[in-house]
C-alpha cells in the first residue's frame, strides 16, 4: 500500500483527486450491495434484485426492504459521521489519535443510555397497563444524543481558557470526563441492571441490530446539517493546521472556527451515538486511511473519510451479522477487532 | 278387499318406516352439520389477546406455528403438543433439554436478548411468545414479521395468565385452565404437607458474591406457598416485577443463615462457595445446598414448573434419602 | 495556600495520614450489616464473641480492609512511578490502557476457559503488560508528550473495552456477571483473594520503596540522570514493569478500579511541596486511604446493598482532577 500511495502522491493534484473521487463514489455505490447480500440468511442475487423490486416473497422482502436495507443505509450514514467526526477532532487537537470518544461524547450518551433503562423500568410500575410504554426506548435516541452533547459541553467548558479553546486542554479534560463517565455506566449497569444486561451491553457495544427506517429518517437531518458545516470549514481548517499566531495573523478568528469545528464534531458523533450507541473505532481509524491515500488537501481528505467511514461501517455490521449466524457481534466490536492489526501497523510505522 | 286393506296397512307401515328413517336422517344430518360448523367455527374462530404490554392481538385462527422468545414459548407449546418452529437458547445449554430430545431439530434464533430477526422471518411462525423485557426495543421489528406476544414471566401470576394467554392463543383455553388448576391444586396439596418453619435462598452467579432471589420471583414464589420464608424478602418496587433481586453480601447472608440453598447453574467455580464463611452457614454444614436446573431460573412454562415442582419435593420433603448434588 | 517555609516539616502529615487510615480501618471494622460495638470487637479480637460476630470480623471485613488498603498503596504507588518516571503528570494505570487491558485478560480467559484461580494475577499481569506497552509504544517512543501518551491510552482503553464488551456478549447470560466484576468491587473479597496477590502487591512495594534514590535521579531530566551515572532505560523500565505488576495484580481480584492512582500522587505532590523523596512513600499511603475511604462509603450508601467502588473512585476523583486541570497546566513533574 506504502508503494502505491507514493505513487499516488507523485500524481498531479487534479488526477489524485479524480482517482480518488471515483473511488470513493465506487466504495460508497458498491458497499450497500454487500451489505443486501449477505447475512444470517441465505439468499441469490436474483432474490436480492427481486426484493428490491417488490417481486420477492414475503420473506425475501422482509429481509430486504425491513432488514438489511435500512441496516445497510443507517450503516453507511453513521459510518460518515463517526469517520468525520473523528477526522475533525484529529484536526482540531491536532493529534492523530483523537476521536469523539476523548469528548466524553459516548461516555455521556452511554450513561444516559443506562439510565434511561433504568428509570423506565421503575416508570413501568403501577396499576396502568398502558404504562408500560417503555420509557426507554422511545426517548433513547433522543436522550443518549442529549447526554453525549451535554458531556461535550462540559468538556468545551471546562477547557477554555484566557486565550480560548487549548487543544491539549480538550485532550485531557475529556479523557478524564470519558474515564469517569465510562466508570459510572458500568457501575450504574452493574448495580441496578441485572434484569437485562445484555440488552443494554449490546447497545453499549454498537449495535445496528434493529434499526429501520424510523432510525433513519431521525438520522438523516443530522447527516445533511454535519456535512454543510464541515464543507464551510474547510478553509478555516486549513489555516488551523498553522500554528496559532500564523492563524491570527492571517485574520482568522480562532476561537470562532474552533467552537465551530466542536459543535459540528460533538453534533454527529452524538446523532450517530444515539441511534447506535458508541461505536469508536471509526473515527479513530478512517482519518488515518484517508490522509494516507489523499495526502493534505483537506477537501479530498473529506471526500475519502465520508467514503471510506461509509464502507468500513457497512462492512464491519455484514461480517458481524455474517460470520455467527444467528448470534451477532456488534459493529463496535467488530471495527474494534479490525483496529487491533491497525494499531500494529500504526507501532510498525513509528520512528 | 282384506287384501287390499292389509296392502294398503303395509303401505302405510312402510311409509311411516320411510318417513321415520328419513326424520332420523334428516336429525342426524342436521346435528352433523351443527357439530361441524360449531367444531369448524372453533377451529377459524379470530382470536384476541391482550399481552403484558396491554397491547391487543389479533389473530385470524388460534396459532399452530408458535415461535419462542425466551424458553416458556416452546415449553407452553409442547405442553399442548405443538411443536414451536423456533427457539432461543436456554441459558448456557442452547437447546432446553428439559423438554425434550426433538428440540435439537427446532432452528435456534440465537440469545433471548438478541434474536435473529432473518432466521425468524424465513421460519415465519403465526405467532411468537416473547418475554417483555428483552423484546420490547425491538417489539416492532418482531411484529412485522409475525404477531408477538410479550410477557412479564416474572411471578407466578404472570406464569398462571401466560398459561392462559397460550390456551387462548392455540384455541385451547379450556385445556389451559385445567393446566393450572392442576398445577395449582398439586401446589395446595404439597403445601398442605409441609411443616414450613424453614428459611431458604434461591442464589445465583459464579463470583464472589451470589446474586439472591426477591419473594416475588416465580421459583422463590412458589417456595413462599410451601410456607417456607424465601431470604430474599419483598421486592422494593411490588409493581414493577424489576429488579428481581439483588447482590448479598455473605455477612447479610450468614445473618441470614437460611437452612436450604439453592444454587442456579454457572459455568464457573462459585467463588462464594470458596470464601472461609461459606462453611459456616447452617445449610452447608447440614448438606441442604442443591444445585438446580435453569429451569428454575426460566419457570414460567407449565412443564418447566411442574418439573421445579418435583425438585422441591424431591429435595425439600424427600421420603427417601435425598440425592447428594456435588458442589463444584 | 499560605506560603510555607522552605522546609515543610513532614512528620505531621504522615501522622495525620496514618490516623485518618486506622479511624478508616476501623470503621471498617464495626460496620456491616450490623455495627458491631468496640466492645464486641475488642472479644473477638481476643477470641471470644460469637460466631457470627467472629466470621464476619475476622474472614469478611479484616481481609477485605487489609486489600483496600494494600490495594490502594499499590496503586498510589504504581501512579507515582509511572508520573515520575515518564514526568508525566496524567500517567496512571488507568490513562494508560494498563487496567482496561489487564481487565480484558481476566475476562476474556474467564470466558473461554476455566483457569485456577491462582493463575488469575498472572494472567491479568500479562495483559496489563501488553496494555501498558502498547500505550507508550503507539505515543511515540521518543519524546513522550503526555497528551500522546493520555490519547494512546484512551484507544488501548477504548479497544480493550471494545473487546471485553465483545466477549461478554459471546459468554450470554453470564454477562450480568462480568458487568458487575467490570465495574470494580472489593465485595466478597477476603482472605483468598488477599493471599492471591499479596505478594504480587506488596513485594514490588517494598522494591519501589527501597529504591527512592534512583527514583528520585529519574525524575530529573535525562543528561542529568546519565551524569550521575544512572542507566536511564533500564532504570525506567524496571520501574514501570514494577508498577504495572502492582496495577495489574490488583485488577485480577477487585476489577477495575481508576483514579486511585492518579489522585493519589497529586494530592501527595501538593502535601509535600519540595521534599520529593517523600513524594512515593506519601502517594501509597494516599492511595490506601482513598480505596479505604472509597470501600467504606460503598458499603453503606446503599445499605443494604452495595455500590460498585470503581463508580466511587470515579466520581471522587475526577470532579478533583479536572478542577486540578483547571488550575494549572500540568505537564511536568517536579
Amino acid at each position: 500500500m506504502l508503494a502505491n500511495t507514493r505513487e499516488l502522491h507523485k500524481k498531479p493534484l487534479l488526477q489524485r483527486t479524480t482517482i480518488l473521487f471515483w473511488l470513493g463514489c465506487g466504495l460508497i455505490f458498491l458497499t450497500p450491495w454487500l451489505g443486501l447480500q449477505f447475512g444470517a440468511t441465505d439468499l441469490s442475487w436474483q432474490q436480492v434484485l427481486a426484493g428490491l423490486l417488490g417481486e420477492g416473497s414475503s420473506h425475501v422482502e422482509r429481509v430486504v426492504m425491513d432488514l438489511r436495507l435500512p441496516r445497510t443505509l443507517i450503516g453507511l450514514v453513521i459510518g460518515i459521521h463517526f469517520a468525520l467526526s473523528g477526522w475533525l477532532l484529529q484536526l482540531l487537537t491536532r493529534n492523530p489519535l483523537a476521536e469523539a470518544g476523548i469528548l466524553g461524547i459516548s461516555g455521556g450518551a452511554s450513561l444516559v443510555a443506562v439510565a434511561a433503562f433504568v428509570v423506565g423500568d421503575w416508570i413501568q410500575s403501577g396499576d396502568n397497563p398502558y404504562g408500560g410504554i417503555p420509557f426507554a426506548l422511545q426517548y433513547l435516541p433522543l436522550l443518549a444524543m442529549l447526554g453525549g452533547l451535554l458531556a461535550a459541553l462540559t468538556v468545551y467548558g471546562l477547557s477554555l481558557r484566557k486565550g480560548g479553546l487549548s487543544p491539549v486542554k480538550l485532550t485531557l479534560t475529556g479523557a478524564v470526563l470519558a474515564g469517569m463517565l465510562h466508570a459510572l455506566t458500568t457501575g450504574g449497569l452493574a448495580f441496578w441492571g441485572h434484569a437485562h444486561t445484555e440488552l443494554v451491553a449490546q447497545w453499549l457495544a454498537g449495535s445496528l441490530y434493529g434499526t429501520t427506517w424510523a432510525h433513519l429518517e431521525a438520522l438523516l437531518p443530522w447527516t445533511a446539517l454535519g456535512m454543510i458545516g464541515v464543507l464551510i470549514l474547510l478553509r478555516p481548517l486549513s489555516a488551523m493546521q498553522l500554528e496559532d499566531e500564523q492563524a491570527r495573523s492571517l485574520g482568522l478568528n480562532l476561537n470562532r472556527w474552533r467552537a465551530i469545528a466542536l459543535v459540528v464534531a460533538a453534533l454527529m458523533a452524538a446523532s450517530a451515538v444515539g441511534i447506535v450507541g458508541p461505536v469508536g473505532f471509526i473515527g479513530l481509524l478512517v482519518p488515518h486511511i484517508s490522509r494516507r491515500l489523499a495526502g493534505s488537501g483537506l477537501l479530498v481528505q473529506f471526500l475519502m473519510c465520508t467514503a471510506l467511514g461509509a464502507t468500513l461501517a457497512v462492512v464491519a455490521d455484514t461480517l458481524g451479522r455474517t460470520i455467527f449466524a444467528p448470534y451477532e457481534l456488534p459493529v463496535g466490536v467488530v471495527s474494534a477487532a479490525l483496529g487491533v492489526p491497525f494499531f500494529l501497523y500504526l507501532l510498525s510505522r513509528q520512528p | 278387499m282384506l287384501s287390499n286393506a292389509i296392502n294398503a296397512d303395509k303401505e302405510r307401515i312402510r311409509i311411516k318406516a320411510g318417513r321415520r328413517l328419513w326424520r332420523r336422517l334428516v336429525i342426524s344430518i342436521t346435528w352433523v352439520t351443527v357439530a361441524f360448523t360449531v367444531l369448524a367455527q372453533a377451529e377459524n374462530s379470530p382470536v384476541t389477546l391482550t399481552d403484558d404490554r396491554g397491547k391487543t392481538i389479533e389473530l385470524t385462527q388460534p396459532a399452530t406455528r408458535p415461535a419462542a422468545i425466551s424458553t416458556f414459548g416452546a415449553d407452553v407449546a409442547k405442553a399442548f403438543g405443538i411443536q414451536p418452529v423456533a427457539i432461543t437458547n436456554f441459558g448456557l445449554e442452547g437447546a432446553p433439554a428439559y423438554l425434550g430430545p426433538d428440540m435439537n431439530k427446532v432452528p435456534s434464533l440465537g440469545p433471548r436478548h438478541q434474536p435473529n430477526l432473518e432466521r425468524l422471518s424465513r421460519i415465519a411462525p403465526d405467532l411468537v411468545f416473547a418475554i417483555r423485557r428483552y423484546t420490547e426495543k425491538d417489539g416492532p421489528q418482531i411484529e412485522a414479521i409475525a404477531p408477538m406476544v410479550a410477557l412479564d414471566l416474572i411471578t407466578l401470576q404472570d406464569s398462571l395468565h401466560a398459561v392462559a394467554l397460550a390456551g387462548d392463543a392455540f384455541g385451547r383455553s379450556k385445556q389451559a385452565q385445567q393446566i393450572n388448576e392442576q398445577f395449582l391444586a398439586r401446589l395446595e396439596s404439597l403445601a398442605a404437607q409441609s411443616p414450613g418453619g424453614r428459611t431458604v435462598a434461591i442464589l445465583s452467579s459464579g463470583g464472589e458474591t451470589p446474586f439472591v432471589y426477591y419473594d416475588h420471583f416465580l421459583t422463590a414464589a412458589l417456595l413462599e406457598r410451601l410456607h417456607l420464608d424465601n431470604g430474599g424478602g419483598p421486592p422494593p418496587n411490588p409493581d414493577s416485577g424489576i429488579p428481581l433481586g439483588y447482590r448479598i453480601s455473605l455477612e447479610t447472608l450468614l445473618t441470614l443463615n437460611p437452612d436450604v440453598i439453592f444454587l442456579l447453574p454457572s459455568n464457573r467455580r462459585r467463588g462464594f462457595t470458596l470464601n472461609p464463611v461459606w462453611p459456616y452457614l447452617q445449610a452447608v454444614k447440614n448438606d441442604q445446598v442443591f444445585e438446580v436446573g435453569q429451569h428454575w431460573k426460566e419457570s414460567a412454562g407449565p412443564i418447566a414448573r411442574s418439573l421445579v415442582l418435583d425438585d422441591m419435593t424431591r429435595l425439600l420433603f424427600p421420603d427417601t434419602t435425598p440425592v447428594k448434588t456435588s458442589l463444584r | 495556600m499560605r506560603r510555607a517555609s522552605t522546609e515543610t516539616n513532614i512528620t505531621p502529615i504522615y501522622s495525620a495520614t496514618i490516623l485518618v487510615i486506622a479511624a478508616l480501618f476501623l470503621i471498617g471494622l464495626l460496620s456491616g450489616q450490623q455495627w458491631t460495638t468496640p466492645e464486641t470487637l475488642w472479644s473477638v479480637l481476643q477470641g471470644q464473641g460469637s460466631i457470627i460476630e467472629r466470621v464476619s470480623v475476622l474472614e469478611l471485613r479484616l481481609p477485605r480492609n487489609l486489600l483496600a488498603m494494600l490495594g490502594g498503596a499499590a496503586l498510589g504507588a504504581a501512579g507515582a512511578i509511572m508520573q515520575g518516571v515518564t514526568r508525566n503528570s496524567l500517567a496512571s494505570p488507568g490513562l494508560t490502557g494498563v487496567i482496561a487491558a489487564a481487565a480484558f485478560g481476566v475476562v476474556g480467559t474467564q470466558t473461554f476457559f476455566t483457569p485456577d484461580a491462582l493463575w488469575l494475577p498472572v494472567i491479568s499481569l500479562c495483559g496489563g503488560l501488553l496494555g501498558g506497552m502498547l500505550t507508550f509504544v503507539i505515543a511515540g517512543r521518543g519524546r513522550l508528550q503526555p497528551e500522546r501518551v493520555v490519547l494512546a491510552g484512551i484507544a488501548v482503553t477504548a479497544l480493550c473495552t471494545a473487546l471485553t464488551t465483545g466477549t461478554l456478549l459471546v459468554s450470554g447470560s453470564e454477562a450480568a456477571e462480568l458487568y458487575y466484576w467490570l465495574a470494580g468491587s472489593l465485595m466478597g473479597r477476603g482472605w483468598l483473594q488477599l493471599k492471591l496477590v499479596a505478594v504480587w502487591l506488596i513485594l514490588p512495594l517494598v522494591a519501589v520503596l527501597l529504591l527512592r534514590r534512583p527514583f528520585r535521579v529519574l525524575q530529573l531530566d535525562d543528561e542529568l540522570a546519565l551524569a550521575m551515572g544512572l542507566a536511564v532505560g533500564r532504570w525506567r523500565l524496571l520501574f514501570l514493569v514494577l508498577a504495572l505488576i502492582m496495577a495489574a495484580a490488583l485488577v485480577s481480584v477487585t476489577g477495575p478500579v481508576i483514579f486511585i492512582g492518579l489522585v493519589a500522587p497529586h494530592i501527595a505532590r501538593r502535601l509535600i511541596r519540595n521534599q520529593f523523596q517523600h513524594w512515593l512513600p506519601l502517594s501509597a499511603l494516599l492511595g490506601g486511604l482513598l480505596l479505604l475511604a472509597a470501600d467504606t462509603l460503598a458499603r453503606q450508601l446503599a445499605f443494604p446493598q452495595e455500590l460498585p467502588v470503581g463508580m466511587l473512585t470515579a466520581l471522587i476523583g475526577a470532579p478533583w482532577l479536572l478542577y486540578l486541570l483547571n488550575s494549572r497546566e500540568p505537564t511536568h513533574v517536579g
